[in-house]
């Protein structure tokens, strides 16, 4: 497995770092407690953090909606050779 | 009542791309960024489909059958782009900014004065899903494969996080760092290049 290094935190040292660290976590899973006190807390006393929790949800609705609403297609000429990819393998 | 009821699914190669091509597409398009990649992938899809027709069993639709199998390609894409790219997981090999660029070490990681996140003001009613698209798609190019596939896969795939973190073979912790990371950098980029801050 490649090694990564892991996000330590200490309530006493706690950060923009590591409550931008939660917040990407909490979109995941569940915070415990204590790590929504720390980030509500934090986001409490820091204005770009509340902006980063924002606009990090923004970016996460943004993406959804781009994949979702895309009228996307494959080309005509990919489908008809893959049409005649099929034709050939089932004919066999 | 004695209707038979067939429940059983059936395969019909033959209307597969008129059905489900654009659909498998779109589908690959938005996990790997690529276009010619995302054809490959349902031409592959097909070819493999149409190897184990044999083995279906009509449990499932068959439009369901086809996207776990282009599913499952997406993650081979991905799995094999970590191995030949000599661990892009190792920060050092990466040259992006690193964290120090946007934190600093010396005060508690608290956000570097350049690199604060900028007031993005009312950017709901201006904003545009394709404009806004195209330039995601240039910042997600810059980033390492696999974090790129960890980043539109599990937004995209509401599966459980731990799911996206065995496909590709991570620990939970190393997840939430990368997806921390890209965040980071694609937060950065949209600012830049999107909102023009």
């Amino acid at each position: 497995m490649e090694h990564i290094e892991e996000h330590k935190h200490k309530w006493y040292t706690f950060g923009c770092k590591d409550a931008t660290y939660l917040m990407e976590k909490g979109s995941f899973v569940h915070l415990s407690f204590s790590e929504k006190v720390q980030v509500w807390f934090h986001k409490l006393i820091c204005k770009y953090c509340r902006r980063f929790a924002i606009q990090t949800k923004k970016i996460n609705a943004f993406f959804r909606i781009s994949a979702k609403e895309s009228s996307l297609m494959l080309s005509t000429q990919k489908k008809q050779s893959l049409n005649q990819l099929i034709t050939e393998i089932t004919k066999k | 009542m004695n209707t038979s009821v067939n429940n059983q699914n059936t395969l019909n190669p033959a209307k597969w791309v008129e059905l489900y091509a654009d659909y498998l597409y779109k589908f690959a398009y938005y996990r790997v960024n690529n276009d010619e990649l995302a054809e490959d992938l349902v031409q592959d899809t097909f070819l493999s489909a149409l190897k184990a027709r044999d083995t279906y069993k009509g449990e499932a639709a068959e439009k369901t059958w086809l996207v776990s199998i282009i599913k499952n390609k997406i993650i081979d894409h991905y799995k094999k782009a970590s191995t030949k790219n000599e661990s892009p997981l190792k920060l050092q090999t990466y040259d992006a900014p690193s964290l120090d660029y946007f934190f600093n070490k010396e005060k508690n990681g608290d956000w570097q004065n350049n690199n604060r996140p900028k007031d993005w003001g009312e950017v709901d009613s201006s904003y545009d899903s394709k404009e806004f698209y195209k330039i995601l798609e240039g910042c997600l190019s810059e980033l390492p494969e696999k974090w790129k596939g960890v980043f539109t896969m599990s937004l995209l795939d509401d599966a459980d996080s731990k799911l996206v973190c065995k496909e590709f073979d991570l620990s939970s912790s190393n997840f939430w760092v990368i997806i921390h990371r890209a965040k980071l950098q694609i937060r950065a980029c949209l600012e830049k290049n999107w909102l023009k801050l």
